[in-house]
């Protein structure tokens, strides 16, 4: 590192010693308005042009892989939910499946209903990370009427996540053999209802996001990552599917509820391999999402939603794939007739895309980096996981629940109430 | 498993022909899924193999294992056919011990795929496998000042929990 | 020029219409800009300071002013300091030559045009020299960018200004207004006029780094850019300064296109001599003072308003995206209606505007 006391006002700073001459070194990071989560990338820059971009990740590392070996398998259920705060149901989707599949081959099947659900929740999921992630990219480029206008509609599947589920971040639907909660007629009503109007809207922006001129200048030819180079660096998700790589869990390798629609599965890609096209895929799935959802919704059998499973999962090796919102998403369980796993490895989405990253912004301007790193949708507590802080003392803790018209009005008489400061 | 798993175990089947011995096991685990296991410098074969035989550029992920007889093994998980035209995907796990617990080496996939750098830096990272050939394995999740040879997903590494549920059982056993 | 005078034009330049005054203007204008802002996003925008959050920009201030103020160990301190200070000095001086409380600004001289136009390139200038005193990696980039940025607005800007200048054969703020309240019509019903106003308010958002053109401080970007090292008392300094600059380059906007602080006098001769009676009358020049301030808060609120707007329905632009848009099509287009101002005014004079200045003429 270079001493500070040496750096000359206007000098150029040559901070190591590989890289080139006249070239700039501008972190990207720990810390960064651009930034939602601590990562770190080492932008060389040459004037506005970035020659190199080194990532460092590991900054919400929390060992939850190894804490996994140390839980039952429901209590780590909860656990993994926290890998992330966005794609949290997805995880304990893939885990479930993951232990599920070793009960399988003593021939244990999950109810119908269940499975439905919780498809039906991931992908309410996939919508709300989508819009939120369209809201945070039209941030980068400066655009926060669309960063506002989004996020708003947002809330709709925000509520409708609050209603089935208790919550609006981490979900806590799954069992191992089933779901928790079941939906009854008026909130599958609600849900057809606000789908239409999550629909109407995207369809809104997708207008927008094509048709408007600064939006383009700043996405179009930004970020490019070829066909041949997204298969190199395994990117996985909407990242691939914006270079014409048409990969999807989803439809490949169906989990859950995604055998029973296969046949009016779309797997969205675009090929103008930019950031427009992350763009634009992650506008046409979310619009996709609320079809599958309409069609599940429409077409959800009726029976149980949970079956008792074993406490003890047999000895087996299981690889659980499944589609986060950000790719692909694994969990290999290795499970040793226990009720605890032997080894939890998880790979988010974001390890095999931060690659990428990289070789996207090589040769693009300066002003470009964030956007391009916001394109591939990063979520870096889901690449990092480790906890060393755990709370033994659970027994002060105490649950209140708020509903939501409670919390409207709460707000409310709060703002009233406080219209003029008070000492 | 009533399904018919043609595709699964003719794959089992060109694999076997094709390496012989080389496979030291291969199985087809369930639906869409298959079990190898192969030597130390044998799975760069494998994967150039596939890599042309069925275009198996997709690479999902590589795992470590701390296995219960105190053998470390890494696993690479690969699409073995990726999906074309509307067929599923089969992956494959393929497993490979490494002979040595306290220097476990295995030879990179960098140079067949570039995408595997990070997840064999976060392997090298959490598990301690030396994978030679990547040209950067320098921390990568942990932070600059870990100690060195401390690796947290060992079997031997034991967090504060663990020690006192390991207590409680000397306790009982007393 | 005896003591009184010099009094008033003391209490002029302290409070009204000087300092006190523009800075009140300044924060009801940031006050106006975040709550419209605010509302084309579906928000509610400031709430609780005052009524309907008036005070939330004073509070804001108020509060930047007492939080910690942190020097970095390789800045130029005294540089800093200093830049802080004259950009908030500039904008202000600057103002005091814009007319709001009559149709002469309380400073004014024939010329006072050229120095307004040195005035507002020193503002480009000292954010200039606040980004490089501040020796940060982050601030470099924006100050390259500042500094790229000021050279392709400027030119537009001071074409736009001599334009009018040219139209109103006169190189002071107070002639042009004078010579729009002769001819019974802002000057930005002179057809090319149209151009040059569209061409000002453009260049002005771009002076005032405000989104399309916020390059120089992207946040998202470069932090802050030439602004990440000031904080506390600094930083209040150069939010007022830009709060400031707003409503200077509003301001200048109306004097320069829509009138000034005139209004419906323009049109109707005998309230405009009315005014002119009743200005040397001690107790009803008040009348004409309020009336004359209200006009100008007014047209320099819609400013803001068209000002906002803008700023609301784009995406941010690259630089080099920025520079190619100003020297690709607004400097040749602005050089291009300024040729044709210089030779046509005299034939378009004749001509077409006896026939349009029929329409507003009162007989």
């Amino acid at each position: 590192m270079v001493d500070k006391k040496k750096i000359k006002v206007g000098s150029p700073q040559t901070g190591c010693s590989s890289c080139m001459p006249n070239t700039f070194e501008i972190p990207l990071g720990p810390q960064h308005p651009a930034l939602k989560e601590p990562t770190h990338f080492l932008l060389e820059v040459e004037g506005e042009i970035i020659v190199n971009a080194t990532p460092r990740i590991g900054y919400v590392h929390r060992g939850i892989e190894k804490l996994a070996e140390t839980k039952t398998y429901s209590a780590n259920l909860t656990l993994v939910e926290r890998v992330c705060g966005i794609c949290s149901h997805i995880h304990s989707i893939s885990l479930a499946n993951a232990a599920e599949g070793a009960l399988a081959l003593e021939g244990f099947e999950v109810p119908m209903r269940a499975q439905y659900i919780r498809t039906i929740v991931a992908e309410l999921e996939r919508i709300h990370s989508h819009i939120l992630w369209l809201g945070v990219a039209a941030h980068e480029i400066g655009f926060d009427t669309l960063f506002m206008l989004s996020w708003r509609d947002r809330e709709l599947t925000m509520d409708l996540l609050e209603d089935i589920s208790g919550n609006r971040v981490n979900y806590a639907m799954n069992e191992i053999g089933g779901s928790r909660r079941d939906m009854n007629q008026s909130q599958i009503d609600r849900m057809l209802k606000y789908m239409d109007i999550t629909i109407e809207r995207m369809e809104r922006y997708k207008d927008i996001c094509l048709n408007e001129n600064t939006i383009r200048m700043r996405t179009q030819e930004v970020g490019i990552l070829l066909p041949q180079k997204a298969r190199e660096l395994c990117a996985v998700g909407p990242t691939a599917r914006a270079s014409g790589v048409a990969i999807d869990v989803r439809y490949d390798d169906p989990y859950s509820a995604y055998g029973e629609f296969r046949d009016i599965f779309n797997v969205v890609t675009y090929d103008s391999n930019d950031v427009f096209s992350l763009v634009v895929v992650r506008i046409i799935e979310t619009i996709e999402a609320c079809i599958y959802i309409k069609w599940m919704l429409k077409n959800i059998p009726d029976g149980p939603i949970f079956k008792k499973a074993p406490r003890k999962v047999p000895e087996a090796q299981i690889l659980s794939r499944t589609e986060a919102p950000r790719g692909e998403l694994i969990h290999y369980l290795w499970s040793n007739n226990t009720n605890k796993p032997y080894r939890l490895k998880i790979t988010t989405p974001t390890l095999s895309n931060i690659n990428t990253v990289s070789e996207m912004m090589k040769g693009d301007y300066l002003a470009d980096s964030t956007i391009t790193l916001a394109s591939i949708d990063p979520c870096f507590s889901c690449e990092d996981r480790m906890i060393t802080v755990v709370n033994n003392d659970r027994r002060k803790a105490k649950v209140e629940t708020w509903s939501e018209s409670q919390l409207r009005k709460y707000s409310n008489d709060w703002h009233t109430a406080n219209k003029r400061w008070k000492k | 498993m009533s399904q018919t798993l043609q595709d699964e175990q003719n794959i089992v089947d060109t694999l076997k022909s094709q390496f012989g011995k080389k496979i030291l096991e291969a199985e087809v685990q369930q639906e869409r899924r298959i079990n190898v296991k192969v030597a130390d410098p044998d799975h760069l074969e494998v994967l150039s193999f596939a890599m042309k035989k069925w275009q198996a550029w997709h690479l999902i992920a590589i795992s470590s294992v701390d296995k219960p007889d105190g053998v470390i093994a890494a696993v690479y998980h690969f699409d073995v056919r990726p999906p074309f035209g509307g067929q599923v995907a089969i992956s494959m796990n393929l497993m490979i011990d490494c002979d040595n617990r306290d220097n476990p080496k295995l030879a990179s996939a960098y140079n067949l795929i570039n995408g595997a750098e990070f997840f064999e830096r976060e392997a090298h990272d959490l598990m301690g496998i030396v994978f030679e050939g990547n040209p950067n394995l320098s921390k990568l999740i942990l932070p600059d000042d870990f100690p060195e040879g401390v690796y947290p997903l060992r079997k031997d590494f034991l967090l504060e929990i663990q020690k006192e549920e390991l207590a409680k059982k000397e306790k009982k056993k007393r | 020029m005896n003591a009184v005078w010099w009094i008033l034009t003391i209490l002029g330049i302290l409070f009204f219409p000087g300092i006190g005054f523009c800075i009140s203007i300044a924060l009801f204008d940031e006050w106006i800009d975040r709550k419209f802002y605010a509302a084309l996003q579906d928000r509610i925008g400031p709430e609780h300071a005052g009524f309907k959050g008036i005070l939330q920009p004073l509070a804001d201030f108020l509060k930047l002013l007492s939080n910690e103020d942190i020097e970095p160990e390789a800045a130029d301190k005294w540089g800093m300091r200093l830049t802080a200070i004259f950009g908030l000095a500039i904008p202000l001086v600057a103002l005091l030559f814009i007319p709001i409380i009559d149709t002469t600004g309380l400073l004014s001289f024939e010329g006072d045009i050229l120095l307004l136009a040195f005035l507002t390139t020193m503002i480009a200038l000292i954010i200039y020299l606040a980004g490089w005193f501040s020796a940060n990696r982050l601030a470099m980039p924006g100050t390259m960018r500042a500094a790229s940025q000021l050279l392709s607005y400027e030119i537009p800007i001071l074409l736009a200004m001599f334009a009018v200048a040219l139209r109103t054969q006169s190189f002071s703020l107070a002639g042009i207004v004078d010579w729009q309240l002769d001819a019974h019509r802002p000057t930005l019903f002179s057809l090319p006029m149209v151009i040059f106003f569209l061409v000002f308010l453009l260049s002005s958002q771009a002076e005032l780094e405000r989104s399309p053109f916020d390059i120089p401080t992207a946040e998202t970007e470069i932090v802050g850019g030439w602004e990440v090292e000031y904080s506390g008392k600094k930083l209040g300094f150069f939010r007022l300064s830009a709060d400031l600059q707003m409503v200077f380059s509003a301001g200048l906007a109306v004097t320069l296109f829509l009138g000034g602080p005139t209004g419906v006098e323009m049109w109707i001769p005998s309230f405009a001599d009315w005014l002119a009676g009743i200005e040397g009358v001690s107790g009803l020049a008040v009348v004409a003072i309020l009336y004359y301030t209200t006009m100008f808060a007014i047209k320099t609120t819609i400013i803001v308003l068209i000002l906002s707007t803008m700023r609301a329905l784009m995406a941010r632009l690259r630089i080099e995206q920025f520079l190619e848009f100003s020297w690709k099509w607004v400097i040749p287009v602005t050089l291009g209606v300024f040729v044709i101002t210089f030779f046509y005014v005299p034939w378009t004079d004749q001509v077409i505007w006896s026939h349009w200045e029929g329409l507003f003429e009162v007989a």
